[in-house]
């Protein structure tokens, strides 16, 4: 056996084995290891030293988040015993749902749908891949979270995909990139083509998206994927039983993606090695796909999951980590030879899965594979011995026990502290000239149109698609969220949107978390997802959080996480987290800003009745929902003006559940042939102003604003306040002038007020609280320069 | 080692060459290029004869309508140089192993052997080498799974 000798190496030696070895465990991690082998008097081999590199990592363990963690708030001094625990299992927990059939404990969270059909939903990262080769990490980013779909539960048909990416401006001065890094516009470029190649590919529509630019993305791009899938109900339990054999089933195994799940815990730096990136390969995961859901109707395995961070060292590890499990290496189907066993063992290759087969069904399977073009090998057997077994051609080559594998990782003890950070005040004078501010804010790369993007990716594929990517008349402006059909013979969708917004990390991680939850269920609103049933799933990208600066951001990003979930009533399903997004060399240390993705799922029971984004008909009125209050801090118009003073922008639950759950409730019950509401828009980065331009030039039509109606919270002279205040939960509703009393009725006790009407003279023209217009654009020349900064 | 050369036959469907002559002026500010032209290359590790290969390539690799082959000479004589990017040994060549999979299909029989794929970027471009290598390096290959080569015409 192949000895990596541990026993007598003192703190530093150990330290400097993880690092030489790539395995990314600390001291404490190390001395574990160490103190266990020592028991069992002899060294561990080098798969054994693999496997619990690769179970314990941060990507499959989490460790940050269960961490034991000593928190300082503002010199106040908590513990907190797992961020997940106490934040979002616990919100979870608290929302007490009835429709939440599996969370937490599978590839994806799992929601009630129909009286046949349940919906897993999955969000995941593919980060440091994507930061290395552009192209190949995104499209196995996609590949990866379509088979955590797949491995749901029994198997999930997939059958929509999103993808969020936060990139440095693509127009970065080229000195600003770090050495070794490749200049944004490429990252960009390759990772669409990335995602547009793999989803169109397999045949999976693409329906939302964001993307998010900051300059602190430049050595670390984010490229969030996400699936959701089908999946009939009963077959959301799985266990390997003892006896079945260890099959897996599609491409072969090479030495691509060797220690990805370890790499993940490691800052980037300026060398890196071309075995850390998959290669991603969408026939054959189609194909795997097809052979995979004949064979769950069949009922042919008893378990499955996804070979993804760790390959088969973490798949099988989990799935026999009750019973057991012996594999023999050797036979596993390999794209070349010259691997050695541990390659094979801990090898990332796209596009396998492991079942847990009976040994009767291996026939069937067989078949199947057979006639789907796929492969499928015996690699091993699940047994009742609590021991991880290796052999290669019959020799052992390690041996662990389960309860070590799985509960042997010591909880990390982790420092944080958080100090409130002093609020500046806005010194700019109003300025003189709000058309072209609008036009600039318009021009702002994340405001900016993404068609050029999203336009690369099949959104119809599959053919539900019925709340689309773009909207409007000519079919080029992007719709809140979008909504897709599983099943074709019911009018039921699934709505699925995003909220997302790193800026006001920079001032309040609290609040940066509570605004992004409360944008993500305001766009499945807008189209019509009913409230009481949207879920959540968040997707954590942070800097190192070693440093307690960067943990204390992250504990109070995971407070706004627990105190918007509760207040929402809207759960988390699922999760993952991506640290250690950074990038050193010894001139420079460049972290990204704390950001999460909240993804929203909603079911909207008769999607006939979806309400999009364009304005609909001239002399409608227009009505804002919500209260706007003086709220510039680290918005876009204090980014284009270069300042980030003024108050961040707060979520304030109370109005805002009242607000969500009359609109959800009208937009539920309103006649899908004759609409209340003709058109409903969220009002985000650059405020109602950018929204209502948005609403205009969709449908080349126009509007008609008067700012003294506008409902503010407080009291203030500043028409740029108003205009561009990013205040969450407010909505821009067209409303049919027919039914306006119902409208109005409906909304009684929400903060609401018309402010204007939609008009057919093709401008927005805005005026200003002394009575004179302070906008007056034709919206052709509002929509040129929305056009125009990504129009590549 | 035995090479296909697969290209458009019409240069206004090489949309790959289209992109990489607009790219390389908006993205790398580099002028002077007067055409790309794209191509991919198969390259084949093991013998086959004359015939077979001639077989292979005109019916498994190139679709008459739109695509030419060679299995010999370059496929496009006129450039200044060109530029040839291709996997890492070690990396997974996807393109390469479902080539395999065509021939094997298309003869109805096992190949032992490998075939790894290449793309040719062919330039007429009268631009300095620091030029050329920035083509390369910051545009057509990422080096930490691929690698190039340069050739000069003549």
């Amino acid at each position: 056996m192949d000895e990596i000798k541990i026993s007598n190496l003192q703190d530093q030696e150990l330290l400097l084995l993880s690092k030489k070895m790539l395995l990314s465990l600390d001291l404490n991690e190390m001395k574990t290891i160490k103190t266990y082998y020592k028991k069992l008097a002899r060294e561990p081999t080098r798969i054994e030293i693999e496997t619990l590199a690769q179970t314990w990592s941060e990507h499959c363990k989490h460790k940050t988040f269960n961490a034991q963690i000593n928190y300082a708030e503002n010199g106040e001094n908590k513990k907190i015993n797992s961020l997940f625990k106490t934040y979002i299992k616990a919100a979870t927990e608290k929302s007490k749902k009835t429709w939440l059939v599996s969370v937490f404990s599978d590839n994806a969270g799992i929601i009630k749908f129909n009286s046949k059909y349940n919906i897993a939903m999955k969000a995941e990262t593919h980060n440091h891949p994507s930061a290395l080769d552009p192209y190949g990490g995104a499209n196995t980013g996609v590949g990866g979270v379509i088979r955590d779909i797949l491995g749901a539960g029994l198997g999930a048909k997939p059958f929509a995909n999103t993808d969020v990416f936060c990139f440095a401006p693509h127009d970065m001065q080229k000195e600003k990139v770090p050495r070794g890094v490749l200049h944004p516009k490429r990252i960009f470029k390759g990772v669409r083509s990335g995602v547009a190649d793999y989803g169109n590919r397999i045949g999976i529509p693409t329906v939302n998206g964001a993307i998010i630019f900051d300059e602190g993305y430049v050595a670390n791009p984010l490229v969030y994927c996400g699936t959701v899938g089908l999946i009939p109900k009963g077959m959301e339990k799985k266990k390997a039983k003892p006896g079945d054999k260890i099959v897996v089933l599609g491409a072969r195994t090479g030495r691509d993606g060797i220690h990805g799940a370890t790499f993940s815990s490691i800052d980037l730096n300026e060398s890196a090695s071309s075995s850390a990136v998959q290669i991603g390969n969408p026939i054959e995961e189609r194909k795997m796909m097809d052979a995979l859901i004949k064979a769950r109707d069949q009922k042919l395995y008893s378990a499955i999951t996804d070979c993804g961070a760790g390959g088969f060292s973490s798949a099988i590890g989990e799935m026999g980590c009750q019973i057991g499990a012996r594999v023999d290496l050797e036979k596993a189907p390999l794209k070349y030879k010259g691997l050695s066993a541990w390659e094979i063992w801990v090898s990332e290759s796209q596009e396998r899965m492991v079942l847990s087969v009976p040994e009767k069904n291996l026939q069937k399977l067989s078949e199947i594979c057979e006639i789907e073009g796929t492969q499928m090998a015996v690699i091993g057997e699940f047994t009742n011995t609590k021991k991880l077994e290796l052999f290669y051609n019959n020799e052992l080559l390690g041996e662990i026990k389960m309860e070590f594998l799985h509960q042997g990782l010591p909880q990390k003890q982790m420092n944080a502290k958080w100090n409130t950070k002093a609020q500046k005040e806005i010194r700019n004078l109003p300025p003189t000239n709000y058309g072209q501010i609008l036009k600039q804010l318009l021009a702002m790369p994340n405001i900016a149109s993404k068609e050029s993007t999203v336009r690369k990716y099949d959104h119809e594929v599959g053919g539900g698609t019925v709340g689309k990517p773009f909207v409007g008349e000519q079919n080029d402006c992007p719709a809140d969220a979008a909504i897709v059909r599983p099943l074709l013979d019911d009018w039921a969708g699934a709505v699925i949107s995003n909220g997302i917004n790193p800026l006001y990390s920079k001032l309040d991680p609290y609040h940066m978390a509570t605004l992004s939850i409360d944008e993500a269920i305001r766009n499945a609103l807008c189209v019509g997802a009913h409230f009481e049933s949207i879920v959540l799933l968040d997707n954590f990208c942070w800097a190192n959080p070693e440093r307690e600066e960067t943990l204390g951001e992250l504990v109070r990003a995971c407070m706004g996480c627990y105190d918007a979930s509760v207040a929402f009533k809207t759960p988390f399903i699922s999760g993952k987290d991506s640290l250690y997004n950074e990038y050193n060399s010894e001139n420079s240390k460049i972290a990204i800003p704390g950001t999460l993705l909240i993804s929203a799922l909603g079911i909207i029971t008769d999607s006939k009745k979806k309400v999009s984004m364009p304005f609909k008909h001239a002399a409608n009125p227009i009505y804002i929902l919500g209260n706007t209050y003086c709220e510039l801090g680290a918005s876009h118009f204090g980014k284009l003006i270069g300042s980030t003073a003024g108050s961040i922008p707060k979520v304030r639950f109370k109005d805002a559940v009242k607000t969500f759950s009359k609109l959800s409730a009208l937009l539920k019950k309103q006649n899908p042939n004759s609409k209340i509401i003709k058109a409903c828009h969220d009002c985000s980065e650059g405020g109602i102003a950018v929204a209502i331009s948005e609403m205009a030039f969709s449908n080349t039509l126009g509007a008609q604003i008067d700012l003294r109606k506008m409902r503010v919270g407080e009291r203030t002279s500043r028409e740029d306040f108003i205009l561009f205040s990013e205040s969450p939960s407010r909505f821009i509703v067209e409303v049919d002038i027919s039914q306006k009393k119902k409208f109005e009725d409906a909304m009684k006790g929400v903060v609401f007020s018309q402010i204007g009407t939609v008009t057919k003279n093709g401008k927005l023209q805005i005026t200003g609280l002394a009575g004179t217009k302070i906008i007056d654009e034709q919206i052709s020349t509002l929509k040129a320069a929305w056009k125009k900064t990504l129009g590549w | 080692m035995r090479k296909i050369e697969v290209a458009f036959s019409d240069s206004k469907l090489d949309s790959v060459g289209i992109f990489a002559k607009t790219d390389i002026k908006d993205d790398l500010l580099i002028s002077g290029i007067e055409n790309v032209s794209f191509s991919e290359l198969y390259y084949l590790d093991f013998e086959l004869d004359e015939k077979t290969i001639e077989q292979i390539a005109s019916n498994v690799f190139t679709d008459p309508l739109v695509q030419k082959y060679s299995t010999g000479n370059n496929l496009i004589p006129d450039f200044d140089f060109y530029i040839e990017v291709e996997l890492h040994r070690d990396v997974t060549d996807n393109l390469g192993i479902i080539a395999h999979e065509g021939i094997e299909d298309y003869l109805g029989e096992k190949i032992n052997g490998e075939i790894r794929s290449a793309k040719r970027f062919y330039f007429k471009a009268k631009i300095s080498p620091q030029d050329i290598e920035r083509i390369a390096k910051e545009y057509l290959a990422n080096e930490i799974i691929e690698t190039y080569k340069v050739v000069k015409s003549g």
